[in-house]
């Protein structure tokens, strides 16, 4: 007992860092768990003491440090960066589905009709990858610094056609390319955590984890499109008009994130095991600000913003549609249409899978 | 008695020099001019307030005309009237500047056109004021120049939106009003009078609602979006209105300059104005029944879907004056179009030789063009057109000049030299931007207000009569603006208006009497305040065509010139 009580002494003896101090106060709560297990089994003092002899060998070999690297996948859903995607799907409609319906209502065109191809995707998923080194403080207990990335993107290729046929007879064909049409967001953040883990049966080791630390974060929204205006007779087609474009809009900030959960481990040769773990991470960032650029039938004008929600009342003859949107163009006195400050959030649930180290 | 003689001699000595000081002072100060006002390639946007959809374009350089005509006695203190046409793609050369406005005018007692030279004008506008024609981008004498001249897609392109539509129309207006003031510093100041004609009621109601509410066209609160236009403005202002130095000017002080509008037989609400016309046209009883009636063939609207087909080609009557054969005003623009192509002829009309001007000269227009299609051929344009009023403004019309147009009679060839194959000396209609307001109108074709059937015409008209004192012309036997219905029009607007009457009696003692009352609601444009009634002067003229000024020249100048003194402008 002595001898054991000395082995643990010198253990919490030595030197770690004060920091540490309340993230082991908070670790003696499952060890007081631990030693009620051992209450139970002290029943018996032979097998307390051949246990008690194990673990103070297997203490005689400690490794003290793991590092870890992961990958996987996060399901989040930036609400405000994603306001994009239905913004312009919105605007689409109103200026051309409810257009042409218009036309028709009012026998401005005889009909109309459309094609299109593919659609605008919002950002739902993310692949984060990432690493950490853990120092155990105890077998139980671990503290870790480690590095995230994760990055997302959402792109696609979209186009719609649109027919109109005139009252002269004539087709007007409009088609419009978004190539690429793409959201995308990216993070890098380094991490401090705390870990306390159980062995279970089989080698299998459960661990519960809370790791946190700055995020810096990226997002942008970027379109380059086509648009082509065809006129069509009887015997006649030719391009009455075209034009290209591009808009890109890009935003930086840093953000708090905080990853709580749990995982569990299974050893595969000496020292190196897999892991696999399930968390949900809290991974926003308040204030996003950068620089837009917009390109129109080759002239091209930039600017830098903070990014916000922009409300916006587009009203035409056919309708008044009324929207919000992201962005960081903020000309002259459109900042009183703002509603709110942009918000980038990849916050979400995660399923990581990793391989250890421990050494 | 010598000595009585003597005091004579000597007072009519001293008053003729003093006259022909007064004379010699003014023209040295401010000279009659004609030339060419070049215009920038300029970058502007339709927007309904979305990056989405909004249309970013980019005009041609212009070289527009224009001819000023220095008032007779005391130019500095006289304002400015600026005339134009409509079409659009029409020129006023050979349009108002031609038809009894400045000091030589067409005959118009000459029925074949107006006759083979031009004749003093005895009731001349200059007598009230200084007289600035403006031919619009690429009508008339004015031009377009870009790099791939020679390059027939890079030319039919430049037929579209960001050449021809009505908001970037007024802005070119604007832009060569300004420049002239600016150049004028006697005149900057002046009460600008507006007259327009025909199509030009939309240029003037377009052009007054940017002078009246400028800031909004560069802020992003209006659909037009141009903010070197808005800025231009602003300086303009800060020149003449120098307490708002800076600041965004009001309408109400706007209007000390720009508060004056006459239109002869407008476009203002015209979308409404030609639903009243065909409901008033097919009434059974209406002056097309009584054509077809004086004619012996009578009408059908079942039969004559297109009234102007009927009146023109079935009855045989000028729908621009339904007294008189088929193409008779036509015969007077065609006329003046060939008059003017002889440089003895411009040169007479616009008291300048015109040899002088140097972007006349082929050498100068090396990068001109005036048309895509060097024949100037039409078959882009289909037969099924349905709009009739666009197809007789267009079609029609179009092949009436296309002879003409490709033989350039006239002298300018040998005076100037030989152009290109797609540039013009003068077009007196350029089918090809008439074409691209109506129809190769990418703007209108995404869904913009910019044609001006939309009602937003309507509403910036009503909104710019709060302010603007208003005229306009009532000419009997104009079927192609047919006024007699445009109070009806106007009441069509019942967001705006709670009533309009219209007055036939003399109010004033008018010899020919006509207003119309408009009774604005309270509600009827934000942040407006309570505005009441506005009264528009809008006199019959009972024996008129289309073009009031050359059928009913001396009433009109008189019923101008009272309204003008009656509304506080210096003419005499």
């Amino acid at each position: 007992m002595n001898n054991y009580y000395q082995n643990s002494s010198r253990i919490r003896g030595k030197s770690t860092p004060k920091i540490f101090g309340i993230l082991f106060l908070l670790a003696l709560i499952p060890l007081g768990g631990l030693a009620k297990t051992n209450d139970k089994n002290s029943r018996n003092l032979f097998t307390f003491r051949t246990e008690q002899q194990e673990e103070a060998r297997s203490l005689s070999k400690f490794k003290k440090f793991q590092v870890e690297l992961y990958g996987g996948i996060i399901f989040l859903n930036p609400s405000d960066l994603n306001l994009f995607v239905g913004h312009d799907n919105r605007m689409q409609e109103f200026f051309y589905d409810s257009y042409f319906d218009y036309l028709v209502a009012t026998g401005q065109i005889q009909s109309w009709s459309k094609n299109q191809a593919e659609e605008r995707q919002e950002i739902r998923r993310s692949y984060p990858i990432g690493g950490r080194i853990k120092y155990y403080l105890s077998q139980s207990i671990a503290l870790s610094i480690g590095f995230k990335y994760i990055s997302s993107q959402q792109s696609s290729d979209l186009n719609f056609q649109y027919f109109r046929r005139e009252l002269s007879g004539e087709w007007y064909n409009e088609s419009i390319t978004y190539a690429p049409y793409s959201l995308s967001a990216k993070a890098y953040i380094p991490t401090l955590g705390f870990h306390i883990q159980k062995r279970l049966i089989n080698e299998l080791v459960l661990e519960g984890f809370l790791t946190g630390g700055p995020m810096f974060a990226q997002c942008r929204y970027f379109s380059e499109w086509r648009y082509e205006w065809e006129t069509e007779g009887p015997d006649y087609r030719y391009i009455t008009y075209s034009n290209t474009g591009a808009l890109e809009e890009n935003g930086s900030g840093t953000g708090i994130a905080l990853d709580l959960g749990g995982r569990i481990s299974y050893p595969i040769i000496k020292s190196f095991a897999i892991f696999l773990e399930a968390s949900y991470a809290y991974q926003v960032v308040k204030s996003v600000s950068g620089a837009g650029r917009e390109e129109r039938d080759g002239r091209s004008a930039t600017w830098d913003g903070r990014w916000g929600i922009k409300s916006e009342t587009v009203a035409a003859a056919w309708g008044a549609l009324e929207t919000e949107f992201p962005t960081n163009y903020w000309p002259n006195s459109s900042e009183e249409d703002k509603v709110r400050d942009f918000k980038l959030d990849l916050s979400g649930f995660q399923l990581r899978l990793g391989l250890s180290f421990r050494f | 008695m010598k000595r009585l003689f003597s005091v004579i001699f000597c007072l009519l000595v001293l008053t003729g020099f003093h006259a022909s000081d007064l004379y010699c002072t003014q023209n040295q100060t401010i000279q009659n001019e004609a030339g060419f006002m070049d215009i920038e390639p300029i970058t502007f946007n339709f927007q309904y307030g979305s990056y989405f959809n909004r249309l970013e374009l980019q005009s041609s350089q212009a070289r527009i005309w224009y001819s000023f005509h220095a008032a007779d006695k005391l130019s500095e203190q006289k304002p400015l009237f600026v005339f134009f046409n409509g079409g659009p793609g029409s020129a006023t050369s050979s349009g108002l500047m031609s038809m009894y406005t400045s000091r030589y005018t067409l005959d118009n007692s000459i029925n074949s056109g107006g006759g083979d030279h031009y004749i003093p004008n005895p009731v001349s506008w200059t007598t009230m004021g200084n007289l600035l024609y403006i031919d619009a981008r690429q009508a008339g004498f004015s031009y377009n120049q870009m790099a791939l001249v020679n390059n027939f897609n890079a030319r039919f392109r430049e037929f579209n939106s960001q050449n021809f539509n009505c908001f970037f129309d007024a802005a070119d207006f604007i832009r060569v009003i300004l420049r002239f003031l600016a150049a004028h510093p006697q005149l900057q100041d002046n009460p600008v009078v507006i007259v327009g004609e025909s199509y030009g009621g939309t240029r003037t109601l377009t052009l007054l609602h940017i002078l009246l509410n400028y800031a909004d066209y560069g802020n992003g609160r209006e659909m037009f979006q141009d903010q070197a236009l808005s800025q231009e403005i602003q300086a303009h202002y800060d020149i003449v209105f120098p307490q708002y130095q800076g600041q965004v000017v009001p309408p109400e002080v706007i209007v000390n300059q720009f508060g004056h509008q006459i239109l002869i037989q407008p476009t203002t609400s015209f979308g409404y104005h030609l639903q009243m016309m065909e409901e008033e046209f097919n009434r059974p009883g209406s002056v097309i029944y009584q054509i077809g009636e004086d004619v012996g063939i009578p009408y059908d609207p079942d039969v004559y879907e297109d009234v102007y087909y009927f009146v023109s080609e079935v009855a045989g009557r000028d729908p621009y004056i339904y007294t008189k054969p088929s193409d008779w005003l036509d015969g007077f623009f065609g006329n003046a179009a060939t008059l003017l192509r002889y440089t003895q002829n411009l040169s007479l009309v616009t008291d300048v030789d015109v040899t002088t001007i140097p972007q006349m000269y082929a050498s100068a227009r090396t990068n001109a063009y005036r048309i895509y299609d060097t024949d100037y051929q039409f078959g882009l344009m289909p037969e099924s057109y349905a709009d009739p009023f666009v197809k007789f403004h267009f079609l029609r019309s179009a092949r009436l000049e296309a002879s003409s147009v490709r033989q350039e009679p006239g002298d300018m060839t040998a005076v100037f030299g030989t152009l290109q194959p797609w540039d013009r000396y003068f077009l007196s209609t350029n089918y090809h931007a008439n074409w691209a307001y109506h129809v190769f109108n990418v703007a209108k074709v995404r869904g913009y207000d910019v044609h001006y059937y939309d009602n937003r015409f309507g509403r910036m008209f009503l909104q710019n009569v709060v302010y603007v004192d208003t005229f306009i012309t009532n000419a009997a036997y104009d079927l192609v603006v047919y006024t007699a219905v445009l109070p009806q029009s106007l009441a069509k607007h019942t967001d705006i208006l709670e009533s309009v009457q219209h007055i036939k009696r003399p109010t004033n003692g008018e010899e020919r009497p006509g207003r119309i009352i408009l009774n604005y609601r309270s509600s009827a444009f934000p942040d407006s305040p309570e505005i009441g009634t506005r009264s528009i002067r809008f006199p019959l003229y009972k024996d008129s065509c289309h073009a009031v000024s050359l059928t009913q020249p001396k009433d009109f100048f008189t019923d101008v010139s009272d309204w003008l003194k009656e509304n506080g402008i210096y003419i005499d």
